[in-house]
């Protein structure tokens, strides 16, 4: 079911109907474009035809989950069991039976390291291999996924499925989006509630309106007077934009299907479990069916677990321990096996890349509170499908988990291989200016 | 009801296990026990149906009554009230937008103690007397801070909960208007889900003391601690049941969340549930013949009435 509820504009701009149809209609939108950059570079057939980045938003402590360190002091290495998994040798903490039994499945690299320790700033790090100052911001990994393969017929190349743009409790991640590329390229953002209700922002200005009636342009023509009046001149261009994405995308009945998760099986949606996450991770399947180039889900909207209107991220500073047995890593343990079952089972995982990453790790040493707090040092990450070889497990962290005995990676590292994954080699990443001296970690190829 | 003969279908449980020589030992009175004792499906009563996350259920009213927290909005945990007679639910606090959780009551009904988040990990307790209408607090200490699993004394004159200082979680206790503050249990480690026995006279709770939660008893003054579990898994959320014999909890000993029951002493243990999604948080009903616990099935997250054997070998 589709929630296309209100848009949350503010002033009117006194626009006409006719008057925001020619400014949609002048803008270099995303699909639209001719790129020459695109046209220049021709692409060998990607490992990757679909990029799924899971992002882990407020950083698991990798302590915790997929680099245990059972012989650490007390002090390091909390309370959690270990358990043995599918790859001889690696154990998890008891917090992952269900990913333990599947690392047969996926490669774990244990030496990840990022130069940002706060959370917006390393959020973006993370996802754009640069730092956010000093700017220009770069583009998202997804951005540039997005730019170099160009118009869709149906779907908008770059995705993100979640609670709308990733923040903390001040403010966004810049590195959400285009960053240099524009904002042509940010992400369609699609949110996904705990029962699958679906809510596309784009489209919040057309109240009531429902798929079936949108596909009558009548009808959706009718609105825009209304719209006019309730929308920022400002805003205008940037609405313009996603909004005629969305009306591309359902007026498309496949991309429509997309889009509508009652149309999975009711044995499907159990077994994602009724999370956010989990209902999320249904629709990134979805969209991995539909050939959408780039997808990034979103564990949470907001990196705080215990924060007034922030949405229980990973960014455990206080009950770390607690509330990884009580909520995250059962969610967790619970969605992500099943994503990846499916995926493989319905054929996707060859040409399909999973990519499970955070900002940074946490604290090796427990803090004053009996938590764990930022950890930029060394943390982890989980890579599937696109021809990786699975059930290994690359680099090494030392004995307390607090920096890599083996090579680092860093986010730079991590875009350059998604993008080389993904069919965007050296010259087309030098045309495009973007992951300037990025690195592939070749020990995942 | 599995029988020892059923093939396991949860992939969980298809994990190597790590204690073999410990199981192997008590494999086979397991079983029995698993096929004398595990609640079956057509056993338990489902008592909410709208399949969000939920935590921390307990009885009130003499037990015709449950809150409970929910996570309402994606943001938000509220508690709820629920009465069993025709199962309508309403939230304890209307108008509230933070996140509250871990709600406790006095068995007098005069007293009722919860958490409440204020600010960027910070948490408040929060105790009001139903009584006089008035409450007390204690606030969250400076930076990141928060009190956990408060539970009241059976005369209701004080209340006990767990603190994280110095890199550990103590066990304090404090009066009804959350003044003198005294240690109880002092350790390494994480101490937390207090509860003090129906006499009064012993706090039963988990620590990570020896390396994961495990189960103990200590007496009222902080002596003679008792390790009641031990075994290198997740033993949590320990609740006396009414007459004090026994202790119900949550483990995933075998794979996944399930619920045990055992004597206080650590005998008679029994698995309660048998489901391979997550079953938690559970909390004995007045009559001590029943549980309320939190369980996980289809994906769904809703609280269940589950009978607890008499039983004890």
């Amino acid at each position: 079911m589709f929630d296309i509820g209100d848009f949350r504009a503010s002033t009117c701009a006194g626009l006409t109907r006719r008057s925001f149809l020619k400014i949609g209609a002048s803008l270099p939108l995303a699909w639209g474009l001719t790129d020459p950059v695109r046209s220049a570079v021709v692409a060998e057939t990607p490992r990757a035809k679909t990029v799924l980045l899971v992002w882990l938003w407020g950083a698991p402590s990798h302590l915790d989950t997929f680099d245990p360190k059972p012989n650490a002091p007390a002090e390091y290495r909390g309370p959690f069991s270990t358990i043995s998994t599918r790859t001889p040798g690696v154990r998890f903490t008891d917090l992952l039976p269900r990913l333990a039994a599947r690392s047969d499945q996926y490669t774990l690299v244990r030496s990840h390291v990022s130069s940002q320790p706060g959370h917006p700033d390393g959020g973006t790090v993370a996802l754009t291999g640069f730092h956010e100052k000093p700017g220009p911001v770069q583009p998202n990994f997804g951005a540039i996924v997005a730019k170099h393969r160009g118009p869709r017929a149906n779907l908008s190349p770059f995705v993100s499925v979640g609670r709308g743009i990733i923040r903390d409790s001040a403010r966004i991640v810049e590195g959400y989006g285009g960053g240099t590329l524009g904002k042509a390229y940010d992400p369609f953002l699609v949110n996904c509630a705990e029962d699958g209700t679906v809510d596309l922002p784009a489209l919040k200005l057309l109240r009531d309106l429902t798929p079936d009636r949108i596909s009558d342009r009548k009808s959706l023509l009718g609105r825009i007077d209304e719209a006019r009046r309730q929308i920022d001149r400002a805003k205008i261009e940037d609405w313009a934009r996603q909004y005629q994405r969305a009306y591309g995308m359902l007026t498309n009945p496949r991309a429509r299907d997309a889009f509508d998760l009652t149309r999975e099986s009711q044995a499907t949606r159990d077994a994602y479990g009724y999370t956010t996450f989990g209902q999320s991770a249904l629709m990134a399947r979805r969209l991995v069916e539909a050939q959408v180039p780039y997808i990034q889900l979103n564990w949470s909207e907001t990196v705080e677990s215990i924060t007034p209107n922030c949405d229980f991220g990973w960014d455990t500073h206080l009950w770390n321990f607690e509330l990884l047995v009580d909520r995250h890593c059962p969610i967790l343990d619970r969605t992500l096996p099943v994503l990846l079952d499916e995926l493989r089972e319905r054929g996707l995982l060859d040409t399909t890349l999973v990519v499970v990453i955070s900002e940074f790790g946490r604290t090796p040493k427990i803090n004053i509170r009996a938590a764990r707090d930022h950890w930029p040092q060394c943390y982890f990450s989980l890579w599937a499908g696109a021809g990786i070889e699975p059930g290994r497990t690359i680099g090494e962290s030392d004995r307390l988990g607090e920096h890599p005995m083996t090579k680092p990676f860093t986010p730079l590292m991590v875009g350059t291989t998604i993008a080389e994954l993904a069919g965007i080699n050296a010259q087309a990443r030098s045309e495009m200016n973007v992951l300037e001296g990025g690195q592939v970690i070749e020990e995942l190829l | 009801m599995r029988s020892p003969q059923t093939p396991i279908k949860d992939p969980t449980r298809m994990l190597p296990k790590q204690h073999t020589a410990i199981k192997l030992q008590w494999l086979g009175l397991f079983y029995c026990l698993i096929a004398t004792c595990s609640a079956r499906a057509e056993d338990l009563v489902r008592l909410t149906h709208d399949s969000l996350f939920k935590r921390d259920p307990v009885f009130i009213a003499r037990g015709e009554e449950l809150v409970y927290v929910v996570l309402d909005r994606p943001e938000q945990l509220r508690l709820m009230r629920l009465k069993l007679v025709d199962r309508t639910v309403h939230p304890l606090h209307k108008d509230e937008m933070r996140s509250e959780l871990e709600p406790a009551f006095s068995s007098d009904g005069r007293y009722y103690v919860f958490l409440q988040n204020r600010g960027a990990a910070s948490v408040a307790m929060v105790i009001c007397d139903l009584q006089t209408n008035e409450y007390a607090e204690i606030p969250p200490a400076p930076g990141f801070a928060g009190m956990r699993s408060p539970a009241f004394s059976p005369d209701a004159k004080r209340l006990i909960y767990s603190f994280a200082e110095h890199g550990r979680q103590q066990i304090y206790s404090v009066n009804t208007k959350g003044k003198d503050p005294k240690t109880l249990v002092d350790s390494t480690g994480i101490n937390n889900w207090p509860s003090y026995s129906p006499d009064g006279q012993r706090i039963l709770f988990g620590s990570t003391r020896h390396g994961n939660f495990d189960i103990y008893v200590v007496n009222r003054d902080g002596s003679n601690i008792c390790r009641v579990t031990n075994l290198p898994c997740q033993d949590i959320r320990p609740r006396f049941s009414p007459n004090g014999k026994r202790i119900a909890f949550t483990s995933n000993r075998d794979g996944n969340y399930e619920i045990y029951v055992m004597n206080v002493d650590g005998t008679g243990l029994f698995r309660l549930t048998e489901n391979p999604e997550k079953d938690d948080y559970p909390a004995w009903h007045p009559d001590g013949k029943r549980l309320v616990i939190v369980s996980e099935r289809t994906g769904r997250q809703d609280l269940y009435l589950v009978q607890v054997p008499t039983y004890v070998p």
